[in-house]
Formats: structure tokens, C-alpha cells, sequence
């Protein structure tokens, strides 16, 4: 049973990555409003960091923000570097808090687009991309956050259900045994 | 034992948190990030990502057909909220657009007859490229856009690119088949101008808010609102007299040696699928001896010269003649 709910959870993250790369590639340059453009490579690392942990996380992390460097015209190495931390962040607390804390997740995974973005934002004024602060942070940056939690939502609601449904990934031992245990008693009854 | 220990390394495998991966990954992107920062436009990560943005050519070009309708419906959704003012701002101008395409086609026919008896060729002679838009920025803080045909085209780095209604800004990173264009609006483009009926000349720059500031005119030149400026031919990268833009104010500060003035960009990508790479120059479209001896003449000259020097060391690196054209800082 273990065996194949690892299976089924790099299945899901298969694909979830290849929908967030090919949303990246094809939509993300074309979608922005208010200034701020949608990062579904942010999306794709704070997802499976939420699902999988830290390792994970940072290793998507790295990989995603490897892509985002090298597909668009921003200073490579940059999103890399803090899609790493982030994803490893992210990942660091309970695992497959995704499908258990829902709400938990969204609101960490806000958390993190803000500071995303504002880290980013800061990096390129260092570099010299940017000159003006105020405008990277609140004339780009703020809308970049909201579009990000905006089109994370249905990738967490989805994935959030389909956990549920199927059991994504290994449970924490206290469900697992809370779980036979309500079907021994179940069986107990029957017999009884 | 033997099993003892196996046991220990699978509860070590189970409780490692990723922190050796953090750091090896940490280090490979400042690496990258280092190497990207110093090295030119021909270095090695250039390179990788011109040989990555080659492979996903194909997907930008999918989302670019995806999205062309969503586009046209925000347009048509704008024209219904246009205001009535608006609405009688542009049927004047219709009737005087209309106006001027007569007389400018009378015009045009007199040149064409008059180019013909004296075989000369025509004054305003493009050598250019046709690319579509495919995309636009990647991320919020850059303006730039993606067309769809890079170095098979014979796109290098540089060329001007125009649309219908003027420049919109100059190629910075190309690859087999797309290249990335930097707009006049981007807070790192700068370009050679001057004012069309006083030839007064600076430096037009982007700003973070997306508008234009044309720097470095003196006070003592002749600007108003509302007068025209073109490229300069200053530096070699646009050709001479393209539009750019309309003075929308002009400010000048008590002992300040320039003026401030902001400038409406004519072109803008937004409504624009199509544009044109001008791929040469032709003698007349560049800057005459006397324009750049005038621009070194006054102050301004002097100013914007230098601060294009400095603007454009990787040009200048690689051999290429000082230009008044291209990025004023960043990477």
C-alpha cells in the first residue's frame, strides 16, 4: 500500500510539474495585470515542498527556479537561488501539510510569495535591474503576489482533494493506526 | 548488528531535511549567478539560455495564439469604458488624420513622380525585418518582449526595432529563433534624441513608472509641450528621425543646467502584433559629422555622450564605435 501511494504521489507531482512548466513557458508571459506578472515556478515549488518536505522542496525549489532563470530575461542564478530556500523552508514543517492543513498552507505559501517577491525585488535593485524601491516592491511586487496566491488556489484545492481521496503520501503514524484501529472496531461489531 | 545498523541509516535516510542539498544548490546559484554578472553577452550562460529558449520556442508561440483572444477582448472591453471626451478627442483627430492622408498621399505621388525623373532613391529607406510579438516580460520588473525570430533571421544583439507608430526598443539578448527587446520604457533603455523642429538634443530615458524623461537639453534650447522628438542617429544603433515620442511637459528648475521633460512614447506594444527589425543602416539614417560635432559642442552633447559611454560599456568592449544608444545601467 506504501509502495503504491509513493508511486501515485511522484505520479502527481509528474504532473504537476509539467503543468506548471508549460503554463511558465506559455501563459505566464503573456498574463499580467496591475504590473505584476503570474510565477508558476513559485507555485510548483511551493506545492510539492507543502506535499513532500524540505528535501523535496528544495530540490523542486532549485530545479523550477533553474528553469525560470534560463527561460526568461532576468539575471540567471537569482530565482534559483530563492526557490532553494524557499522550497526547503516551506517543506521544513509537518509533511503532507497540504492535505491536512489546508488553510495552514495557503497562508504559509502567501507568506512565502511575499517574501519571494520582496527578496527578488531587493536583489535586482542591488544588482542595478531596478532603481527605484517603491516601485519594485509595490508597483510590481504586490500584484506578483496576488496573482500568485490567485492561481496557486486551484492547484492547492485540487491537490488538497485528490490527497484525500487517495492518500498522497505517507501519513503521519498517529492517522494511520487512529485508522485501523477504527477498522478493527468496525470488524469487532460485524462479528459481534 | 548488521541490522541494527541498517536500521540507523534508514532512520537517518528518513530524518534528513534536505540541508546538504540546500547548500550545494545555494552555492551552484551564486556560482551561476556570479559567472551571469560578469561574463559578456557571448559567455556561457548566454549561451544555455539562448540554446533553452530555442527548445521552448514552441510553447511561448502556443500561449501567444491562446492568448491573442483574451487580448482583443480587454481591447474591446477599454473602447466600451472610453470616455465620451475621449470619444470626441479621437473623431478629431480622425478628421484631421484624415485630412493629412490626403494631402500626404498627393504628396507622396508628386515624390514618387519627382523620384522617378531624377532617379534618386527613396530619402527613408528601412532595411528592416518583419517579427511578431510572442511575448511580453517574464517577470513584473523588466519591459521587455519576445518576437519570433532571432539569429536564423540575422538578429544580433542591438538592432533597432520599430513598430507602425515609431521606436519601441533595440534587441538585447537573441537566440536561434526568437530575441528578447528591450522597450524605451524599460528603466535601463536609453536612446539619442532630439526635439524634431529645434534639433535641441539629449538622452531619452525609461523610468520605473514606465514613462519617458528626455535628459540632458539645456535650458537655454527652445522646448515646448507638444513638440515632437526622433531619434538622433547619435551612437549608430537607430537610424536618424524615427519617432519617438511628443513633449507632454517641459519643467526647469531654478539654477538647474537642464530641463525636465517628460515625453508620451508614441508606440506601444500593447495593441501591436507586428513589428519591424531594422537589420542595417543606410549613410543617410546615421548621424551626419556636423550633428555629432554640434552634440559635442554644448554641454548636453558632452553629458549624454559620456553617460552613454558609460551606459554601454559591453558594446564598447566588444568594438563596437561609442554609442549614444542602448542600456543606462543595470546588467
Amino acid at each position: 500500500m506504501e509502495v503504491h501511494d509513493k508511486y501515485s504521489a511522484r505520479r502527481t507531482v509528474g504532473i504537476l510539474a509539467v503543468v506548471c512548466v508549460v503554463l511558465q513557458m506559455a501563459l505566464s508571459t503573456q498574463i499580467s495585470i496591475g504590473g505584476g506578472t503570474v510565477n508558476f515556478m513559485l507555485i510548483l515549488t511551493g506545492t510539492v515542498a507543502l506535499l513532500s518536505g524540505s528535501r523535496a522542496g528544495c530540490v523542486a525549489g532549485f530545479l523550477a527556479g533553474t528553469l525560470y532563470d534560463f527561460t526568461m530575461p532576468v539575471p540567471a542564478g537569482l530565482m534559483m537561488l530563492i526557490l532553494s530556500v524557499t522550497g526547503f523552508i516551506l517543506g521544513s514543517g509537518e509533511r503532507n501539510r497540504l492535505a491536512e492543513q489546508l488553510d495552514v498552507s495557503l497562508k504559509l505559501f502567501a507568506i512565502a510569495c511575499c517574501a519571494v517577491n520582496l527578496v527578488y525585488a531587493i536583489a535586482l535593485l542591488l544588482i542595478g535591474t531596478q532603481s527605484d524601491i517603491l516601485t519594485a516592491i509595490f508597483g510590481h511586487g504586490v500584484a506578483s503576489i496576488l496573482l500568485d496566491v490567485i492561481f496557486a488556489l486551484p492547484f492547492f484545492y485540487v491537490l488538497a482533494r485528490a490527497d484525500l481521496g487517495q492518500g498522497f503520501a505517507r501519513r503521519p503514524n498517529s492517522l494511520r493506526t487512529a485508522n485501523a484501529k477504527r477498522g478493527g472496531a468496525k470488524r469487532y461489531r460485524k462479528l459481534h | 548488528m548488521a541490522r541494527t545498523q541498517r536500521y540507523k541509516s534508514t532512520v537517518r535516510k528518513q530524518q534528513s531535511t534536505g540541508l546538504r542539498p540546500l547548500i550545494a544548490f545555494c552555492l551552484i546559484s551564486i556560482l551561476v549567478l556570479t559567472f551571469y554578472l560578469r561574463e559578456g553577452d557571448t559567455g556561457i550562460i548566454h549561451s544555455v539560455r539562448s540554446g533553452v529558449t530555442a527548445v521552448t520556442m514552441p510553447l511561448r508561440v502556443v500561449g501567444s495564439a491562446v492568448a491573442t483572444p483574451f487580448n482583443a477582448l480587454g481591447n474591446i472591453m477599454g473602447n466600451l469604458t472610453a470616455s465620451e471626451e475621449t470619444l470626441s478627442e479621437l473623431k478629431a483627430q480622425n478628421e484631421e488624420l484624415t485630412a493629412q492622408v490626403a494631402e500626404l498621399s498627393e504628396a507622396q505621388e508628386t515624390a514618387t513622380r519627382l523620384e522617378d525623373l531624377l532617379g534618386l532613391q527613396s530619402t527613408y529607406n528601412l532595411q528592416s525585418v518583419a517579427a511578431r510579438i510572442i511575448g511580453t516580460s517574464g517577470d513584473a520588473w523588466t519591459k521587455t518582449v519576445t518576437i519570433d525570430k532571432g539569429t536564423a533571421d540575422g538578429f544580433t544583439v542591438n538592432m533597432p526595432v520599430t513598430n507602425s507608430a515609431g521606436v519601441i526598443g533595440q534587441i538585447i539578448e537573441v537566440s536561434a529563433n526568437s530575441s528578447v527587446v528591450r522597450l524605451i520604457t524599460d528603466e535601463s533603455s536609453g536612446v539619442s534624441a532630439m526635439i524634431q523642429s529645434t534639433r535641441a538634443q539629449g538622452m531619452l530615458q525609461g523610468q520605473p513608472d514606465g514613462s519617458l524623461l528626455l535628459n540632458y537639453v539645456p535650458i537655454d534650447a527652445e522646448v515646448q509641450a507638444g513638440d515632437m522628438v526622433v531619434t538622433s542617429g547619435i551612437g549608430g544603433v537607430y537610424p536618424k528621425g524615427l519617432p519617438l515620442g511628443r513633449v507632454s511637459s517641459v519643467e526647469s528648475a531654478d539654477n538647474a543646467l537642464y530641463y525636465t521633460i517628460v515625453v508620451d512614447a508614441f508606440s506601444s506594444v500593447e495593441n501591436q502584433e507586428e513589428v519591424l527589425v531594422i537589420t542595417s543602416l543606410t549613410e543617410d539614417q546615421t548621424a551626419s559629422a556636423d550633428d555629432i560635432a554640434s552634440a559635442d559642442d554644448n554641454p548636453a552633447g558632452a553629458t549624454s555622450d559620456n553617460a552613454s559611454q558609460d551606459s554601454n560599456q559591453d558594446a564598447s568592449q566588444d568594438g563596437a564605435d561609442a554609442s549614444g544608444d542602448g542600456t543606462t545601467g543595470g546588467e
